[in-house]
């Protein structure tokens, strides 16, 4: 009921067209009560032998009553088209404002082709009962009620006779809706899920044909074709049901009529015409319960879609801009994390108080193990997630969240907080606040979600381009930018020169998600892109990790000239890029286990040490091996 | 049309389920008004209260057995649509599996994705009881046309004078109208192919705050789409109520002669009203038939556009003699292989490479130098324009692409990875894997304690893509994949790019066994994961320019000794 309300409310926006069509589908229908009426008095007419001038004027009444029908019939169709296809376009639009909005922990939850299905065939759907919804169930309606009104003034007793086919007809159709909802709702989930499958393998297809799994895809596709079908079927099998058991319905009601009929007649109470019209009235209803019974399957097909629809719209937010956000004029680039704490959701702790600051400036790198946290701690920055909200407490190494009444569950005990600490087998453990992540010392999440991320470049690390031509990938942040701004761009990411080999130079298309290029040289797109956008903060995710040495140094070094006076947050796993750094931060399981410049970190003789250690001498045996000379 | 039903015939015996079913309705529905009328006329008037009761009960009965044969009939044509829907759908995918990497090159997932959905659905209206109904009312039309010219001749010719107006009518309309409908199936697809960009796209167009551009461009399509509809709206609404009024006109024709013949006193009331009625049984079909032109056109539009694709012979093929490829010993020779991804623009020119049995080889070079190409090749996912790739001497367009790459293990530079748990991921190229043995794979490649650290373990979710792990987890996972398929030939395109230097020294470490009895070719930047291997290629421009062994190439001073020097020297070491 209240997706369909909220369709309305849509439809409703659009009052011209939805009142427009409304009151011409009723005058339509009017004109079309009318023809009939004036058909039989042609025949009047022509059968009491008077006047066949009077007759040739009906005629030509009759022509231009049914003229004036199908033209207001042609209006209120196109009208509803209109009204139809505007609603569609503004819930298109608002779908899409939504998706954009969207923070990234809904895009890991929901799939792809779940989201696509949803704002999609969903639609479509209930573009279908826009289109044919309101006026099928108000002419069934309206028609209903006109007839039983009209047979009332032929025949009271018939009328009430037959007045039980009513709440019948009335049952049916409420049984009916019942029964098909739950249907045709699992079956449109049935149908994300198919494409959701169909999507993954569409993308996926270079991977499927290496592994020569097309057979077991293919019976994957199939388990979910079936299962739609087979769903599919049953909510059709409901309609096919239940739609002519409406007319069954009547048909009864024309046998007990029949025999009734017969009663009253042989009794002189009812004339010949008068069962003859009841007769024909009783047919009548046949129009307004298939209308009725269309109207319902398309209401309940398009509330199913509505909802999954509506689910988008819906989701909450849990990024969000602040009601009064603060300020930002010229960011300086001091970034600070102070003890953040970062879970995907439960209570997998990805960041374990993590806090380091940043002057403005400076290059910091982060290094550690895959999986230790690198990209967790730099997609907090700009916002993609943010930091955990909840008080957290320190056990042997494991974090555990409190819950908001103070209570936290530790190896099965449930434990309650005292003055801010909790006291587990004797041990004082302190609670900690949430943490948060400051620039230029102002929490970011003061801060206005367009303009901070504005200021912060990244280069992802799996480097996602757009199917468009590399001209408008490089400007994707500034649209507008000079063709010179972007080629300097490109010069700085070692990329213009091969630019300049195609044919079509920036103008070249790159495919979908950048298939026509190498790894390298998407990577170094990315990397102009993310220069174009001149960021006070640049943040480069293992974003050379495809591109040859050489190239790497000299995108280096161009970027030592473009990032002075920027902070600048580096992944790598190239020690060489690390060394220079003015922070090196290493990191272990989510946590930061070291941090300092190169010197003192090897004269702290810790993890980064051994490291440095170990891979030093693994280069110096690999040249000594061969001969070569160092240095 | 021939090829729709086609999908249809595919089930002779539902097909006759539904004809008798249709059949059986329509005789049960014809015959009720015969007893309505012989109520009417015999036992009203003979006042038989007792027959009146039998007739208005056999009245009853055939209104049961209208329902119920409707139902049969709802049913059945439901089901052999849908089923022949799903046929469609299963056999568009499994051509779409065959389709080589250049189709998925140029085609946007978005816009195929749309024609295994839309299009498909706009499909499954017609075939679902939508075709059954139009030759069940095609049958009424032309039934009607003979039945009127038993009853009076000249009214006869009235009624069906309006015919030719009809035919041009729909003659115009169906031009414009299948226009109209392709364009909508167009322009939908588009906004579906955005949609679905927009979500893979959604964290860089954060990153760079692109919300504005992006709403705007995606206004202009859905704008495109709504303007689209309208006019096909337009047609549409004009057309219905047009037929309806040369219906109207035709009634009125009736009347002007009917009426004028009455007062001559040549036509009785009743044969008039025949008339009327025949008009109305006459339209009434049209009327179904032309309002359900639009979901016929809209389903066409989309059937084209799923045999358009269903139609277009995949790039690589198997030869009709292709042989399996067994016993692979793992030779590998590339006889001078020209190819070009776009026309005449050669990556690879005259390429020539040996490969012998169990050898190492790895390539470095600059980014784009052909690298990822000289092993696309070598899996068939394109073919190359001249020249040939040779496994144990066989041609590989000879063998099936099947037995080929099943002997080829691949790690790409992208790791793709399915919805599911890490587990099933890894075990993906051999399903029947057993835990053990997905443990010694990642133990090889030291992933092992890092998945065992994760909130699942093995079990844990991937997510779409791999999204939910790092990049180096998912590169690890992939990896391991390869490595369980056990193929004879492995291929690794940067497999290590993103997994740190701790994991890498392992991976290094377990190499020698990884790689023992398997010819290999691994394409590294970092010179570390090369050094080991029995033959290094210097690739340039898609050549090759220098190759040796680690030692020898030093020792030339040359390519490889100036990208390995600056790799490691410059700032690294503290000598
Ligand atoms: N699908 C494609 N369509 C058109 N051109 C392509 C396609 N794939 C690659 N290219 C082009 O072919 C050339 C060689 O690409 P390739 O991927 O083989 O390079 P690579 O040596 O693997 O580089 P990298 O080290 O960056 O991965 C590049 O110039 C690239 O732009
Ligand atoms: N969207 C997500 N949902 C759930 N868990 C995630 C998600 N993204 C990452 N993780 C988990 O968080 C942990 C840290 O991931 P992160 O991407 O920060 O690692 P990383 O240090 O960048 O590793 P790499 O060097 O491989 O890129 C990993 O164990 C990963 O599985
Ligand atoms: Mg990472
Ligand atoms: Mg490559």
């Amino acid at each position: 009921m209240g997706h369909i309300a909220r369709l309305t409310r849509y439809a409703l926006k659009h009052k011209r067209h939805f009142i427009g069509f409304m009151s011409i589908a009723s005058v339509a229908t009017l004109f079309n009560l009318f023809t009939p009426l004036v058909l039989r008095d042609i025949v009047d007419q022509v059968t009491s032998g008077a006047n066949f001038q009077t007759a040739i004027f009906s005629i030509f009444l009759y022509l231009s009553l049914f003229g004036f029908y199908c033209f207001f019939d042609f209006i209120q169709r196109y009208l509803s088209a209109l009204m139809a296809q505007h609603v569609i376009y503004d819930l298109r639009t608002e779908l899409y404002q939504s998706l954009l909005e969207k923070d990234l922990a809904f895009y890991d939850r929901n799939e792809t082709g779940q989201i696509l299905a949803r704002v999609t065939t969903d639609v479509t759907t209930m573009r279908q009962f826009l289109l044919w919804g309101y006026r099928v169930i108000f002419i069934g309606a309206a028609s209903l009620i006109g007839t039983y009104y009209v047979m009332w003034l032929i025949n009271v007793q018939l009328t009430l006779l037959l007045l039980p086919i009513l709440p019948a007809l009335l049952l049916i159709i409420y049984i009916f809706a019942k029964k098909v909802r739950p249907v045709f709702f699992s079956a449109r989930t049935q149908y994300g899920t198919l494409s959701a499958v169909l999507q993954e393998n569409i993308v996926g297809m270079r991977v499927v044909q290496s592994y020569v799994s097309m057979d077991r895809e293919r019976e994957r596709v199939r388990k979910e074709n079936e299962r739609y079908l087979g769903l599919v079927v049953d909510a059709f099998r409901l309609s096919a049901f239940y739609s002519p058991l409406l007319i069954a319905v009547l048909g009864i009601g024309t046998g007990v009529l029949i025999y009734m009929g017969g009663v009253q007649f042989s009794a002189g109470v009812l004339s010949y015409g008068e069962f003859v019209g009841f007769v024909s009235l009783v047919g009548m209803l046949l129009l307004p319960a298939r209308f009725l019974s269309w109207g319902i399957g398309l209401y309940q097909r398009a509330s199913a879609a509505a909802e999954r629809t509506f689910y988008i719209l819906d989701a909450r937010e849990e990024i969000m801009d602040p009601e009064d956000p603060a300020e930002i004029s010229d960011i300086r680039g001091e970034v600070e994390f102070k003890n953040v704490y970062f879970s995907h959701g439960g209570e997998n702790w990805v960041l374990k108080d993590v806090s380091f600051k940043v002057q403005p400036g400076q290059v910091v790198a982060l290094l550690g193990r895959t999986g230790s946290g690198k990209t967790s701690v730099v997609n907090l920055i700009p916002r993609f997630y943010d930091v955990d909200s909840r008080r957290v407490v320190e056990y042997n190494g494991k974090v555990y969240a409190l819950d908001n009444k103070g209570h936290v569950k530790i190896d099965g005990t449930t434990y309650h907080e005292h003055d801010g600490f909790i006291v587990v087998n004797g041990e004082e453990l302190q609670v900690q606040d949430p943490g948060h992540i400051e620039i230029d010392g102002v929490d970011i999440r003061f801060y206005k979600i367009s303009e901070l991320r504005e200021q912060i470049g990244m280069v992802h690390q799996d480097p996602f381009l757009f199917s468009a031509s590399i001209k408008e990938n490089i400007a994707f942040a500034r649209p507008y930018a000079t063709d010179e701004e972007i080629e300097n761009a490109a010069r700085a990411a070692m990329i213009h020169d091969f630019i300049m080999t195609l044919d079509q130079g920036y103008d070249t298309e790159v495919g979908e998600r950048g298939v026509t290029l190498s790894g390298g040289q998407k990577q170094r797109i990315a990397i102009a892109r993310a220069l174009l956008a001149d960021p006070r903060i640049l943040i480069l995710d293992d974003s050379t990790s495809s591109v040859d040495a050489n190239t790497e140094l000299q995108i280096q070094r161009a970027l030592e000239n473009l990032m002075r006076g920027r902070t600048t947050f580096i992944i790598t796993h190239r020690l060489s890029t690390i060394r220079n750094a003015d922070i090196i931060i290493m990191m272990d399981r989510g946590r930061i286990v070291e941090m300092g410049n190169h010197s003192e970190l090897i004269e702290k003789e810790g993890m980064y040490a051994s490291l440095f250690q170990t891979l030093s001498r693994m280069a110096a045996i690999a040249l000594e091996e061969t001969g070569g000379r160092v240095s | 049309m021939k090829r729709i039903l086609s999908y249809i015939l595919a089930y002779p015996r539902l097909v006759i389920i539904v004809i008798i079913m249709v059949a059986s309705s329509i005789i049960f529905s014809i015959y009720a008004p015969f007893v309505l009328q012989h109520a009417i006329d015999t036992d009203f008037v003979s006042g038989d209260l007792d027959a009146l009761l039998q007739t208005s009960l056999l009245y009853i009965i055939l209104v049961i057995l209208v329902w119920l044969t409707s139902y049969g009939q709802g049913y059945t044509t439901t089901l052999m649509g849908q089923r022949a829907v799903y046929t469609i759908r299963q056999s568009l995918f499994e051509h779409l599996q065959r389709m080589s990497q250049a189709y998925y090159d140029k085609t946007s997932s978005g816009s195929i994705i749309s024609r295994l959905t839309n299009d498909i659905d706009r499909m499954s209206e017609l075939l679902s009881g939508g075709l059954i109904n139009t030759f069940a009312q095609f049958f009424i039309v032309f039934g009607v046309a003979v039945v009127i010219f038993t009853v009076d001749f000249q009214l006869a010719i009235i009624t069906l004078l309006v015919v030719p107006i009809l035919a041009v009518a729909t003659h115009i309309f169906r031009k414009r109208a299948r226009e109209a409908y392709r364009e909508t199936r167009k322009t939908i697809s588009r906004v579906t192919a955005n949609f679905a960009e927009t979500i893979s796209g959604a964290k860089v167009t954060k990153t760079f705050t692109r919300e504005k551009e992006s709403m705007e461009k995606f206004d202009e399509l859905n704008r495109d789409d709504y303007q689209a509809n309208v006019d096909a709206a337009k047609f549409a609404s004009v057309f219905f109520p047009a037929i309806r009024f040369v219906g109207g006109l035709g009634v009125v024709l009736i009347l002007f002669f009917g009426a004028a013949r009455i007062v001559e006193g040549t036509l009785t009331v009743g044969v008039l009203l025949f008339y009327i009625q025949m008009n109305s049984l006459f339209f009434r079909p049209v009327i179904i038939l032309t309002n359900f032109y639009n979901t016929v056109q809209s389903a066409f539009a989309g059937a084209e556009r799923v045999f358009a694709i269903m139609d277009s012979e995949p790039a690589v093929l198997d030869r009709p003699d292709a042989v399996e490829l067994k016993d692979v010993r793992g030779h590998i020779r590339y006889r001078n292989v020209w190819f070009a991804y776009v026309d005449e623009n050669y990556v690879l020119e005259d390429f020539n490479l040996e490969i012998q049995p169990g050898e190492t080889v790895a390539i470095v070079g600059d980014t784009g130098a052909g690298k990822t190409t000289v092993v696309n090749l070598l899996n068939r996912f394109y073919e190359v324009q001249s020249g040939s790739i040779e496994i144990d001497g066989i041609n590989i367009r000879d063998v099936t692409l099947k037995s080929l790459r099943a002997n080829i293990g691949l790690v790409l530079q992208d790791s793709f990875l399915f919805m599911g748990t890490i587990k099933d991921n890894i075990r993906y190229g051999r399903p029947e894997a057993t835990d053990n043995e997905i443990i010694e794979a990642t133990k090889v490649i030291g992933a092992y304690d890092l998945i065992q650290r994760l909130e699942k373990g093995f079990d844990t979710e991937v997510g779409e893509r791999g999204g939910r792990l790092s990049e180096g987890e998912r590169q690890l996972v992939s990896f391991a994949r390869a490595l369980l398929a056990n193929p004879k030939i492995l291929i690794l395109d940067e497999a290590t790019s993103s997994i740190d230097i701790y994991t890498e020294h392992t991976i290094q470490r377990g190499m020698q066994k990884l790689l023992e009895g398997r010819t290999s070719i691994v394409i590294a930047h970092r010179l570390s994961t090369i050094v080991n291997a029995d033959r290094i290629l210097v690739l340039e421009n898609g050549r090759i320019v220098e190759s040796g062994t680690h030692a020898e190439l030093m020792a030339k001073r040359e390519k490889y000794y100036s990208l390995y020097e600056k790799q490691i020297r410059p700032r690294t070491m503290v000598f």
